[in-house]
């Protein structure tokens, strides 16, 4: 009996002009804005290369110890998954002067835009006429007199109407998928194909919750029209407002310094204080063990290179103040970064802290989760900094490592090579990300597609609450 | 005749459902709007007294405007603080850039309400406008009662604009006036001014939206359709045009990653830097300092020039391409009036970067002298207007009248049976 309402839904919905016309708009829709977006994706690749390339030949070229961390900076691939995710645009930082405002002032229209707002809109609007028009028509009087249980009829609907929305739109998202993959000529791999399908379930999900909350409200009406203005209502304060309000009140709640001060607390410590302590203290080792150096400062390279070469009396000593002014730079950076990342680690924890209250704030809205799922599941949304920060930082490490055996075996020849003389470092090893597996992303949406799951259950049990004691009359 | 019609109008939805669940809802969102965007600005203000720059820095850091409650656009951008060094110009990180959240979810400013649901409620309050009467059979009876179709068109179309503006216009004057109430709000007459044309834009933007479902409903026969094709105008013109235009003019006008600016800015520098250093060890007391500080400024003018173009026409490609909807150009314009938008941004770092032309040198003490303190006035209401503004608002204007005339053109033909 369930399938036979279920295939009643379906037609009904299916042969139904206004539902095919938002189908076919959200089909294109889709397709359209992943071939754009494929477009980007190809040009920000070749950029990606490019810089790479750049960075690398200079490298090659200038490269010396004491800048080493400051030339070699890893620039992140463009994920692949741009043409569907979006996700967090790094644009939107606006770290330079010279930086693109558009993404601060309109956001962009990808896979996850179009779903969050355009089929939970098709959702809501498919099922806020799902019981209340029946009872209008008279059907639902009929039907229920034919003894059909409720719970087999807010069933057969609530089926029905979720195939009728899920089938099309899963049609418009493989059309876009083999667009990428066969016109565009995007490798896929088996990672993508994983990605892929989290997409497409959470999207499911999503659009359910929205379906089950039209449900909701056509079982809590008596009329069509007044059960359409409930829930876009609803609609307006979990898809418009909740999300954005929830960073704002976050800030509200939990005040963290100003960041730019922050910032400029921290520099004025590694850069102008250090000097100050390093210019202090290489005084003092000058004044007290080196006296006879005071001079060297004024000597041009090949003077020091000859009087090197013909006294090895003064080679001995030189070497040895060059250790004890290295060790002294050494130390003084050590402890002036200790005292930085002091305030910065306690300053990133409160904005951590304010972060994370914002996520929960913005979690009683589906569509929140939504986006968490969906940008975390394709690296491009808040979790994905944590995964790039360990690698690039152990990247960092490995360099650093390579770049102070280079040093020191180049100094053993060469007692006059210091830090700021080129350092041939072709043979470094490179940098290459690797991409979280399958399973951490799934660890990491767990949570949102928990509270998804959550919703959906939710609104559906409210709408067959509601229905159970419907007055059909 | 037509204000009878009207006012039939006004009594019959002004005890409807419908009427009060969108009144609650629009009071609900510009209490919610008011509230943040207040906290908002004082968190901006209380970041500017901060790091305002005392007499004789090199610090430039541009006042919060109270217009940002209305409108936020490129605000929180805007005052940074910029600090001039040797390396040009560096910006220091926005305060709302340490919680990634915001950069994931739209702002919910007053023009947020407008662009958004003012246009929301203009359409559900005028989508069944003619299809109801006729499903009801009221339109037949009406007509044979030797009304004239003008009247009967034009008295439900100011109706149903009354029942959405007069609303929203007391409670944008509430809010106005609870802002103007505010302690650290500066108000002065600009500020009156600007809300003034505020609220005549969105007054042409709700008659439009009113035209725009007025006309579906004139050209549809059932109200259940008549909703599902006024909301999907309402999407096209609020969201699908606006977000879609800027990935399409990032097509046609390509400009340089901030990556690439970034790299850029810095291989130069400490290509600089190194060719100092090296050069100062054959001949450690030579003018190498200030050679290094004329190519840094060099190399950074230049990319500036290489670049700023740019970003200008990309800027010029996406507001041409988001005017294609009326919403799109409501966004550019109230950002415009409240000195947050794309027109602001440029003229903003016009400003910041002459004043470290005429300043540099003094700045890195090439020459002697007092550096000279940065001063920044934002445009006025007649400047915007005069640069770009009149487009926009012919741009509104124009799809105004074109709904409203095709609505009334198509209700004359309009089949009442």
């Amino acid at each position: 009996m369930l399938w036979v309402l279920v295939r009643k839904e379906l037609l009904d919905n299916l042969l139904n002009l206004r539902f095919i016309t938002l189908c076919v708009v959200a089909i294109v829709l889709i397709v359209s804005s992943i071939v754009v977006l494929t477009g980007q994706y190809h040009e920000e690749l070749i950029d990606y290369y490019n810089r790479v390339n750049t960075q690398d030949a200079f490298i090659d070229q200038y490269g010396h110890t004491n800048r080493i961390g400051w030339m070699s900076r890893l620039f992140r691939e463009p994920s692949r998954y741009q043409p569907l995710v979006v996700g967090i645009d790094r644009d939107a930082a606006q770290e330079n002067f010279l930086s693109n405002p558009i993404p601060v002032f309109l956001s962009k229209l990808d896979f996850v835009a179009i779903v969050s707002v355009l089929m939970s809109l098709v959702a809501v609007l498919l099922a806020h006429s799902a019981i209340t028009g029946e009872r209008e028509d008279g059907i639902l009087k009929l039907m229920l007199s034919s003894s059909l249980p409720r719970t087999t009829i807010v069933l057969g609907k609530f089926i029905g109407g979720v195939i009728t929305l899920i089938v099309p739109f899963t049609l418009g998202v493989l059309l876009g998928l083999s667009y990428i993959a066969v016109a565009a000529g995007v490798e896929l791999r088996s990672l993508d194909y994983g990605v892929f399908a989290i997409l497409l379930l959470i999207s499911y999900l999503y659009m359910t919750a929205f379906y089950a909350l039209g449900l909701f409200f056509s079982a809590r009406s008596r009329t069509s029209n007044v059960a359409v203005l409930k829930s876009l209502f609803a609609w307006v304060v979990l898809v418009l407002v909740l999300p954005n309000i929830s960073p704002f009140l976050a800030a509200q709640i939990y005040r963290i310094p100003s960041v730019a001060k922050i910032q400029r607390e921290t520099n004025k410590i590694e850069s102008d204080d250090r000097d100050e302590i390093i210019g202090k203290r290489l005084q003092q080792i000058v004044q007290m063990t080196f006296p006879d150096f005071a001079t060297i400062r004024s000597m041009t390279k090949s003077d020091l290179q000859k009087k090197l070469d013909s006294d090895p009396v003064f080679r001995d000593r030189y070497a040895q103040f060059q250790r004890a002014f290295e060790e002294l730079v050494r130390d003084v950076n050590t402890e002036q970064r200790r005292i930085a990342d002091a305030i910065r680690e306690s300053f990133e924890n409160q904005s951590h802290h304010q972060e994370l209250l914002a996520t929960v704030l913005a979690s009683l809205s589906p569509l929140s989760n939504f986006v968490f799922a969906a940008t975390d599941a394709a690296d491009v949304g808040l979790q994905s900094d944590a995964e790039w920060a360990a690698q690039s930082g152990e990247y960092d490490r490995v360099l650093s490592e390579y770049v102070n055996q280079r040093y020191a075996e180049t100094r053993q020849r060469n007692p006059a090579f210091d830090f700021n003389d080129y350092l041939d470092l072709r043979g470094r090893p490179r940098f290459q990300f690797q991409p979280p597996p399958l399973a951490m992303r799934l660890e990491r949406i767990l949570v949102p597609a928990g509270v998804l799951a959550m919703f959906n259950l939710l609104f559906f049990a409210g709408a067959f609450l509601s229905f159970l004691r419907y007055d059909v009359r | 005749m037509i204000w009878s019609i009207a006012k039939k109008e006004i009594l019959e939805n002004i005890f409807s459902y419908r009427f009060s669940i969108l009144t609650v809802l629009l009071a609900l969102l510009m209490a919610v709007a008011v509230i943040v965007g207040y906290g908002d600005f004082l968190l901006r203000l209380e970041n500017y007294e901060v790091l305002r720059p005392m007499p004789n820095s090199p610090n430039i850091i541009i006042e919060p405007t109270p217009m940002s409650m209305f409108a936020k656009g490129l605000e929180a951008n805007l005052t940074r603080l910029y600090e001039v060094s040797i390396l040009g110009i560096e910006i220091r990180q926005n305060q709302q850039s340490v919680n990634r959240i915001f950069s994931l979810f739209a702002v919910p400013d007053i023009l947020f309400i407008i662009k958004v649901v003012l246009a929301l409620i203009a359409v559900l309050f005028s989508f069944d406008a003619i299809t109801h009467e006729k499903e009801q059979g009221t339109l037949k009876l009406t007509l044979s009662n030797g009304i004239r179709r003008s009247s009967l068109v034009v008295g439900k179309f100011a109706g149903r604009f009354v029942l959405v503006f007069v609303p929203f216009t007391v409670l944008f004057l509430l809010a106005l006036l609870t802002m103007s109430l505010l302690p650290s709000v500066a108000v002065t007459s600009s500020f009156w001014w600007k809300n003034l044309v505020i609220l005549l834009a969105s007054c042409v933007y709700t008659l439009l939206f009113t035209g725009v479902g007025l006309f579906v409903s004139s050209i549809i026969h059932r109200s259940s359709t008549s909703m599902v094709v006024s909301l999907s105008i309402w999407l096209l013109f609020v969201f699908i045009i606006p977000n879609f235009s800027t990935v399409i003019a990032k097509r046609l006008t390509p400009v340089p990653t901030s990556d690439r600016i970034e790299m850029e800015t810095r291989l130069n520098t400490i290509q600089a830097i190194y060719n100092r250093i090296q050069r100062e060890k054959e001949e450690p007391r030579g003018m190498e300092g200030v050679r290094m500080i004329r190519q840094l400024r060099e190399s950074t003018t230049r990319i500036t020039e290489l670049y700023r173009p740019k970003m200008n026409a990309l800027m010029r490609t996406t507001k041409s391409l988001v005017r294609i909807s009326p919403s799109g150009a409501l966004n550019v314009l109230l950002t415009d009036i409240a000195n947050t938008g794309l027109y602001e941004e440029v003229r903003a770092k016009d400003a910041v970067t002459q004043y470290v032309e005429r300043n540099f040198n003094r700045i890195n003490e090439l020459e002697p002298g007092p550096i000279e303190l940065f001063r920044y006035t934002r445009a006025s209401l007649g400047e915007v207007f005069s640069a770009t503004g009149y487009v926009d608002v012919v741009v509104i204007l124009f799809f105004a009248t074109l709904f409203i005339a095709a609505a009334y053109v198509r209700f004359l033909i309009y089949d009442p049976r």
